[in-house]
Parts: C-alpha cells; structure tokens; sequence
C-alpha cells in the first residue's frame, strides 16, 4: 500500500507540472477589458422590445471566388462588421481577379491568433487592428513597413491622413500601415432630458463647473427629486446626468482636458500620480460618488448605452460606432444630437481620445499576398465613404470632406472633433501592458465611494514606471 | 603481478541474465512506447522548453533571443501584481476548497444510505459539474447582478438589506467567485467522498453502536479515520485544480475590481499573450509549479502520517 501511496504521489507531482507548466486555457471568452469596438454591451444589457432582430455577422466570409484567396484577420465582430462586409463585397465585385477570406475574430483572440501565426510561417495575408497596438506589433517582429508597398510608388499619399494618427504608426522612421478610419469618442445628448430640464441643448455646458451644474438638473431618482434636493434617493436613481462609460477612453480624454497624462511625452517617466491627472481622475469620482449624477464604475452596472435606449441618461460619451445602435433604433436617433466631448476642465480646456483601424500586411507574407493586400488597403483607403455607414470617420481627410460623409450628422463631426482637438495614445513597446497598468489603477481609485483616488494612482503609476525602466 | 580481462564464468552469466530479463520486459516497454512518445512530444519537451524560455527575454519572431538567466525570477520577487495575484489565488483556493471538502462531506454522508429520492438528489447535486465554464461565468453574472441579480434580490426584497456589490467590492468579490466555484464543483469530491464512505464496511458501525458510540463518535473514530484516504485524494486534486483557476475571474469579473480577483493563472496568461513576455509568463509558471509541488508533497506528508488503511 505503501508503494501505491508513493506512485500515486509521483503521478500527482508530474500532472501538477504538466498542469502549471502548461500555461492557461488556449481559448477565452471575450476579454471584458477589450471589447469589440462596436459591442462592448455587458451581459446584462436591457433589450429594447422594438428594436429590429439583430443579424449576426458571420465569422469568416467569402468574397468572390478564386483558387488563392486574399486572407483577412480582423476584429470588426460588431454591427461594424456588417458594413465591412458589404464593403468588402462591392471590392470583390470589382476587382473580380482578387477574392477574399475575411475572418473576424474577438480582439483578444485575434491577438492570440496573429503572433502565433506569423511565427508559424503562416500568417493571413492582411490585418486590421488599431493604431494604438502598432508599435508594440511592431517591436515583436510581426509587421512589415508599408513604405514601400504603398506609399512610395504614389498609390497613397501620407499627407492624406490625419497627421497624428500617421505619428502613432511610424515606428522608427517607418510606417507600419495604412489607416482605414478613425474613431472615439463622441457626445451623444438625449436632447428630450434636456428640454425637460429646461436646458438648451444648443448651448451645452463649456467646463467642468458648469457640467456638474447640467447633470444635477438632468439627474432625478425614482421620486423625481434631484441630487442638490432634500430626500433624494442615490440609492434608487432613476436618470442619470452622465453614463459613465469604457475608461480606455474616457480617462485619457479627462486626463488630457486636465492637462495631465498617464506618462511624459517621451514615455520615460510615469505621471499618473501627477496632481493633474489626480484631479482628473477625481472629478469622476466627484460625479459619482458626491453629486450621484454618474452611475459609480463597478461591475453590475447596466451598460450606458442600455440607460440611455431606454431615456435614461442625458449625455453620453460612447463611441462614434454607436451610430450602429442609432441605425437600429431610429426613433431614438430623432432626439439624438452629437457634440465634441464635453470639458470637465474647470478652464474649459478640450480634448478627446482617439484611435484608428489600420490595415498592414504581417511578416512574411510571400509577394502575391502582399500585392493582394496592396490593392485592397488602397481600395478600402479611398472607399472610406461606405465604411462612415457605421458611423467610423474614413481616414483620408478627402473622403470625410465628400458630401457623402458630410451628410452622416455624427461622422461630421467626429471628424472635425478628431481633426480639431482628437489626441491618440502615446506609442510604445509594452502599450498593452501600460494601458492594463492605468485602466487598474483607474479601476481601484472609482471603485467605492471610500477609494482613495490619489493612493490608487501612485500605485499604478509605481507600476508604469517600472514597465517604462525595462530596458 | 598480472591481471586477466577475460570474463568470468559468473559475469557471463549475470549479463546473460540481464539480457533475458531485458527480453522478457521488452514486450512491456513497446506497450509503453506509443504513449510515451506522445507524453514526451506534448508534455515533456513543453516543459522543458518552458523552464528554458524562463531564461530568456522572449520575443516570439527573434531567432537569436536574449540570454537573461534569472533575471526573470529576479524581478518576479519585486513584482507586486504577482505578490498580489498570488494571494488572491490562495486566498482563493483556500476557501474553495475547505468550503468544497465540508460540503461534500456532509452531503456524501447524508446520501450514503438509499432512500426515496437519494438517486435523483446525487444526479441533481453532480449536475453543476456538467457545464462549461462559459455557462457557469454567465449564470454567475446573473446571479451576483448588483441590480438584477437574485441574490440582491432576495437581500433587499426578504431581508430589506442593502444592494450589495458582490463582484465591485474588493474584500468580497473573491468569496462570491469562491462560492460560485464550489456551486459548479462541489459534485466531483462528493461522488469519491460517497463511494470512500459505502467502502467502510457496515460491520464496524454496528458493533460501535452495540458498544454504545453516538453519531458524533462514530463519525469521528470510524468514519473519518477509513475515509483519510479518499481524503488525501481529494484535498490534494482539489487543491491542484483552484490553485489555476483561471476562467471563473476571467469571465466574471474580469480580474477586478482593479486586481482584486486576478488570479496568478490569469496574470500569467494576460502576461504571455496580451504583453508578449513570454520569458516572464514561463518564469511565473514555473515558480508556481515549484510552490505547487511543494505544498503537494507536505500535504502528503502530513496527511499519509494520519492515514490508515
């Protein structure tokens, strides 16, 4: 028996080596830290009973037919998906010599899926992911510059983009790819609330003071009895002032109105700590937990893009994709009016964080692949108006100046937003883990309302900065 | 003086009785190759691959990687996130597995005899087990719903309590995804519990009761004493299985608030595939191994010494 006891403890020691050793499950579920740009809806999203039945975009498409297809990775799983695919069918008809394989995947799976694939010798013959991963991309060895390929022979012309999305995807004097659109942020204002507020939704609030002043009036709890009201309710609220929404975007924007950041413009020193970004971060917390006219930022909440289908929250900071849920809800469209972002700076200062779907072609992909990609980065450049259908702003400057684009109310001005005051995040090697770093600290300091703000921030910025001393 | 290095009589037929105990195993090992070869393709190379990149700074498309020795596990002891992941994990499996072990005790106990009943109860105390993680992850985030869920709703509509923040307070959400855990795993350790407890034969019952022993003694001198093998079985897979939890945070709660239920699986998977440090997630599987295996073997230790058979 003994003998038994000791080759069954062996046995157990080896499978717990195995079973440590062998790392996480390979599959995840969607990594609720990075949603799929145009479906960040949490589970427990209310659905609106006269909404159209959505239609599923399907995960690998065809277009066109041929032997040696154009393979296509892409996150685009949202309704964005849908118009991207029509996009890709009006190329394929075309350009009938190239078909195409577009596969959409989960972003965290797309992630998984793209390094091991290049390292494999086997990657797609095109992607698309965002600007603001370039650079790390890049340092790994996973994409080719598109210099060459695209923009020396004249095909496209870098002047032809927004020239701060072209920064965010040089890597040491290269351009690592072409940019599809550009998107972020936006304002969306239920403009009924505010006329029965009795505020002008003509003339919005212009700094931090006079926000808080709108979202006490526009924020009532089930009594309809408002914060600065003897009896109100925090408890059961009923309207918000503000939803607060994915701090990926909405932090940096704060960050940057209060002139702060999450490092210095060389990304050599970590500044989460500094008394800008605290006051940042803090006037969030304001909003939540001090005027009750934002929803506190813990998990359970109903998604602000749910509160406000349903009227129940005034200004919202979402994405320019949710002209997808305008799409599909039109009634809500009519009282819908879309904005620059507003400034919670008490000087009013503005701005806003943006980001791009960029195109570029993984390494090692053979030159037919390449010259494939080439045609189809060029096509979907400077075809960019069908893509404003899903309310992403295209990246040539000229095609968001067709009329075409000018006619769509909130590509309009998310792209005079992006032009005049859009910023995007400051490029670096280990961005993802930068960006984990800032969205926990961020995280802990909202957390309840007896967070301490200031000591949540120098403990994610101890750890930014470690990250940044890495060699 | 000379010395002779012909074989003697004897070393030939010591060799000659090597080799026909090496040709009477030799069918054995064949057996054994097949699989052998797929445990050392899949598994054993893996391992040692992964100890070796732990060495390394790891950039996936590099041919020549950098040597960083231990550099790796160097700054793993100033890593906080792991300090803290860590402590959630086994703070973590702690409660899931003593919670696990009780619970299943008891249940396996009350179900040992047959009764009206007792079938479908065990086919209904097992079924949790059946479904993914994913299902579990969704059902989960129903039930704890700070607004929706039945828990608020049972807290705030029976007991006219609070809305609790189940999965937004750092100092319970961990105890929520532990219950959650045992909900969904409790059935495994209570079938071996189950049939550890219908091998103790009867006999030794009755004559505990003929010698006037009550419940509390019986289960306690008899009862508990038989079963330490099953036991040991069950603490130490149990113990394996929530010291990798992995899904349940992921799904449920995302790791957070902030890194409040992060586990060190999940900081080593986002570590690998969301960061690209390979070299680092491999140094922090490896430490983890290591802890494992040797909490594995004191558990041994302590509970073979109680074990009786």
């Amino acid at each position: 028996m003994r003998k038994l006891l000791l080759v069954l403890s062996a046995l157990l020691v080896v499978a717990l080596v195995l079973g440590a050793c062998g790392g996480a499950p390979a599959a995840a579920p969607a990594d609720t830290a990075a949603p799929a740009d145009a479906a960040a809806a949490p589970a427990d999203a209310t659905v609106d009973p006269n909404a159209p039945t959505p239609v599923p975009t399907p995960v690998v498409n065809a277009f066109g037919t041929c032997d040696d297809p154009l393979v296509l990775w892409h996150g685009l799983t949202g309704t964005d998906g849908a118009v991207f695919a029509t996009l890709l069918d009006k190329f394929a008809q075309e350009n009938p010599d190239v078909c195409i394989n577009s596969e959409g995947y989960p972003w965290d799976i797309f992630f998984q899926k793209y390094p091991t694939a290049v390292a494999a010798g086997t990657p797609p013959d095109m992607v698309i992911f965002h600007a603001a991963e370039v650079t790390q991309m890049a340092s790994q060895g996973l994409m080719a510059p598109m210099d060459e390929l695209v923009f020396a022979d004249g095909t496209l012309s870098k002047d032809d983009f927004n020239p701060a999305v072209m920064g965010a995807i040089t890597v040491d004097g290269q351009t690592m790819a072409v940019p599809f659109d550009n998107h972020g942020w936006l304002l969306w204002v239920n403009t009924v609330l505010l006329k029965d507020a009795g505020l002008d939704p003509e003339n919005l609030p212009k700094n931090g003071a006079e926000f808080i002043e709108w979202a006490q009036k526009l924020t009532t709890d089930i009594n309809g009895k408002h914060p600065t009201e003897e009896g109100f309710d925090k408890d059961n609220v009923d309207v918000w002032g503000i939803g607060y929404t994915w701090p990926r975007y909405t932090i940096p924007s704060t960050l940057w109105q209060f002139g702060g950041a999450v490092t210095n413009e060389d990304a050599t020193k970590a500044t989460l700590d500094s008394p800008e970004a605290i006051a940042a971060v803090q006037f969030w917390h304001d909003l939540m937990y001090k005027y009750y006219v934002a929803p506190p930022a813990i998990p359970g909440q109903i998604w602000a893009g749910d509160l406000y289908k349903n009227n129940k929250v005034a200004f919202m900071w979402e994405g320019t994709w949710t002209k997808g849920m305008m799409n599909d809800n039109p009634d809500l469209a009519a009282i819908t009016k879309t904005a620059f972002v507003n400034s919670l700076a008490p000087d009013g200062n503005q701005a806003v964080k943006m980001d791009a779907h960029i195109m570029s072609v993984p390494t090692g992909v053979d030159e037919d692949g390449a010259a494939k990609a080439k045609t189809l980065m060029a096509y979907l450049a400077q075809n960019g108006a069908a893509w404003a259908n899903s309310g992403q702003v295209p990246a040539m400057i000229e095609v968001q100046e067709s009329a075409e684009v000018q006619a769509i109310p909130s590509v309009a001005m998310a792209a005079q937003q992006f032009n005049e005051i859009g910023r995007p995040d400051l490029p670096h090697k280990a961005f993802i883990e930068i960006q984990t770093a800032w969205e926990t600290a961020v995280g802990n300091a909202l957390a309840s309302p007896d967070a301490d703000v200031a000591a949540a921030l120098k403990a994610g910025n101890e750890q930014i900065q470690a990250i940044l001393d890495r060699p | 003086m000379t010395t002779s290095t012909l074989p003697t009589k004897a070393n030939t037929s010591a060799r000659d009785l090597r080799w026909k105990t090496v040709r009477k195993q030799l069918p054995n090992y064949l057996f054994v190759l097949p699989q052998f070869l797929f445990f050392s393709i899949f598994l054993l190379y893996p391992i040692f691959r992964g100890l070796q990149i732990s060495l390394y700074d790891w950039k996936i498309m590099l041919k020549d990687q950098q040597f960083v020795g231990l550099a790796n596990y160097a700054a793993l002891l100033n890593d906080q996130i792991f300090r803290e992941t860590m402590v959630n994990t086994v703070y973590f499996m702690i409660l899931t597995v003593a919670i696990n072990i009780v619970l299943a005790l008891l249940v396996a106990t009350g179900l040992k005899h047959s009764f009206w009943g007792s079938d479908g109860l065990r086919v209904l105390f097992y079924a949790p087990g059946i479904l993914s993680v994913s299902v579990l992850g969704i059902i989960a985030i129903r039930v704890w719903d700070t607004q929706l869920g039945i828990v608020n709703y049972f807290v705030t509509t029976l007991l006219n309590g609070p809305r609790i923040s189940w999965l937004g307070n750092p100092q319970i959400v961990i105890p929520a995804l532990s219950l959650t855990t045992v909900w969904w795993t409790f059935g495994f350790p209570m079938l071996v519990f189950l049939a550890g407890l219908q091998s103790i034969p009867e006999t030794l019952y009755e004559a505990a009761k003929i010698d006037g022993a009550g419940p509390t003694r019986t289960f306690r001198h008899i009862t508990l004493p038989l079963i330490m093998p099953t036991m040991l079985f069950v603490v130490v897979t149990q113990f394996i299985a929530h010291m990798q939890v992995f899904a349940q945070p992921y799904i449920i709660t995302a790791g957070g608030p902030g890194n409040a239920s992060r586990s060190v699986v999940m900081y080593l998977y986002e570590t690998a595939w969301k960061f690209f440090r390979f070299g680092y997630a491999s140094a922090v599987a490896v430490v983890l191994a290591l802890i494992m295996i040797v909490v594995t073997v004191i558990l041994f230790s302590i509970m073979r010494s109680r074990t009786e058979y």
